[in-house]
């Protein structure tokens, strides 16, 4: 970092060099260990989310693809799309004996008797997948899982945002991995120079942040503009959520109850503090630009996820665990400041000019 | 004629271009592609279904999109007024169970012609009855769910007084 900022063309200004810091273009290039430690993190998120049967067996309020039309067909009068596009059955994905039972027995001289499910299926797709093995094809049991669970427990008459986020990454991995395969079959360059399993990652960081731009932008459209305005009575939230904690499992929320009244009591402290979520997800695609933005605006989300847990009881698990491994990348901060100790600590060695320095890739 | 076409083209020809070249430089088009297929296609594809903006995998995130001077949510009991915890039950939260109420809330509401806020604690009965009988029918533990005789359903408005109190009025709003 250091040495690119001493390189720069002396006449670029204090503030021209802060910017390009912060708001350059920088592609993530990462190199072969972190995306490995990145897709072994993605699918270590996937797995609790797919790994068992569905808690629902029935579809009473079919949604999305479960709907006859697709929920499209309202848009053309409910005719030519509910014909072409029936509703389809998810509640496979609830079947214990479909997806626990034993497919085949799998009897190998020497080893063990090895009972195989469709979860063995699952566990290897995503084992497949952290290897880098094709992941055209091995990552897509996951995905279908993952929307089927999705889908039916969407079609219960709640709808749920809980793994909206990691089907999303899901798809987006899948999509970078058949975009990568047909740039290389027609001999189209990647974007940006990327290598194959970056661009997966890159693609699931530009859905992830897709995800809180839509919903920055739904606040603005939803609320008439008014949502800063409004957010005193984020109080009432508080005591619903509250409450609403308890009756889950009759177990008093330990939440921050007392905000409650205080927000509608304090408006303005209530605008200050809520409204600072608003631009933090209206401008989430600063986070894409370079790795010092992913650091910033992952532990900026966690930070807002960790707030409305602590307030409102909500979990956004998910979201945390996908913001710390494809933003926030620890390993790789650890490695670079690990980098920085050795050349600044370490024994002086003559530089072949062959390495460069872990600060030249963030 | 003619040099009115000639004018046109030569002032939206050029914008034209402007357009593609920009799109060309745009970074991060898969993101862009993502924000305006959850932010705006999918919400306008689904604008007549009952929860717009909503299809897995993808959603424009209502939630707490608009902050009202109301809110509300609903709890279940036996028949004997005592709480019954929802997960242990139903297999289900409480923010589950509110939003099916919500939907057969609203369809109610709808039915009646109605503003929802403005139903009444009896003409809101169907809805809470229809949300106890789902539940009893399609929750994940049949065998806890017989070991009641039977369940009330109770909603528990949020709304400020006069003096900028919260307050919380309850009414039963189903049994089944």
């Amino acid at each position: 970092m250091e040495a690119r900022l001493n390189t720069a063309p002396a006449s670029t200004s204090f503030w021209q060099r802060l910017r390009r810091y912060w708001f350059g273009y920088e592609p993530m290039r990462h190199h072969w260990w972190e995306t490995f430690l990145m897709r072994v993190g993605v699918a270590l998120i996937v797995w609790p989310t797919i790994g068992g049967t569905s808690r629902f067996t029935s579809q009473p309020v079919p949604h999305g693809m479960a709907a006859p039309g697709w929920n499209f067909a309202a848009a053309d009068g409910g005719s030519f799309l509910t014909r072409m596009l029936p509703g389809m059955d998810f509640t496979w994905i609830g079947s214990e004996k479909l997806i626990k039972g034993t497919l085949f027995t799998l009897d190998l001289p020497g080893l063990p008797a090895w009972d195989v499910t469709m979860l063995t299926f699952w566990a290897l797709s995503l084992v497949l997948y952290a290897l880098g093995v094709f992941p055209v094809i091995t990552i897509v049991p996951a995905l279908v899982a993952s929307v089927a669970h999705g889908v039916l427990g969407n079609s219960q008459g709640a709808i749920g945002h809980t793994t909206q986020i990691v089907s999303v990454t899901l798809l987006a991995i899948w999509l970078a991995a058949v975009w990568g395969h047909l740039c290389q079959a027609f001999g189209w360059r990647r974007p940006h120079g990327l290598r194959q399993d970056q661009m997966e990652l890159d693609w699931a960081r530009q859905s992830v942040m897709a995800t809180y731009v839509a919903s920055a932008l739904t606040k603005v459209y939803e609320s008439g503009g008014n949502w800063m305005a409004d957010t005193p009575y984020f109080g009432l939230q508080i005591a619903k959520s509250t409450d609403m904690a308890y009756y889950t499992h009759l177990v008093p929320a330990d939440n921050a109850v007392w905000l409650a009244q205080y927000f509608v009591d304090h408006p303005l402290v209530a605008q200050i503090a809520l409204g600072a979520g608003l631009p933090l997800e209206l401008f989430a695609f600063f986070a894409l630009l370079n790795r010092r933005m992913a650091l910033l605006y992952g532990l900026a989300l966690i930070t807002f996820h960790q707030t409305v847990t602590e307030v409102m009881n909500l979990g956004f698990l998910y979201h945390k665990q996908l913001l710390l491994v494809l933003f926030v990348n620890p390993v790789f901060w650890v490695w670079v400041a690990g980098d920085w100790g050795r050349r600044r600590f370490g024994p002086r060695t003559v530089d072949s000019g062959k390495s460069l320095p872990a600060a030249e890739s963030c | 004629m003619k040099g009115w076409k000639r004018r046109m083209a030569r002032v939206f020809l050029p914008m034209i271009k402007k357009v593609h070249q920009w799109i060309l430089w745009l970074p991060h088009k898969v993101h862009w592609f993502f924000v305006l297929l959850t932010a705006l296609l999918i919400p306008w594809l689904t604008r007549d279904a009952a929860k717009p903006g909503e299809w897995y995998p993808f959603s424009n995130f209502p939630m707490y999109s608009s902050f009202e001077k109301q809110a509300y949510y609903v709890y279940v009991t036996d028949l004997e007024d005592r709480p019954v915890a929802l997960y242990p039950t139903f297999g289900n939260w409480t923010s589950g169970v509110k939003k099916i109420f919500d939907n057969y809330f609203k369809a109610e509401a709808k039915a009646l012609k109605k503003p929802s806020k403005k139903l009444t604690a009896e003409e809101t009965r169907p809805a809470g009855d229809a949300t106890l009988k789902q539940l009893k029918e399609t929750g994940r533990y049949p065998e806890e769910v017989k070991k009641y005789a039977g369940f009330r359903l109770y909603k528990v408005d949020i709304t400020l007084d006069d003096h900028g109190k919260i307050v919380k009025e309850t009414s039963l709003v189903g049994q089944n």
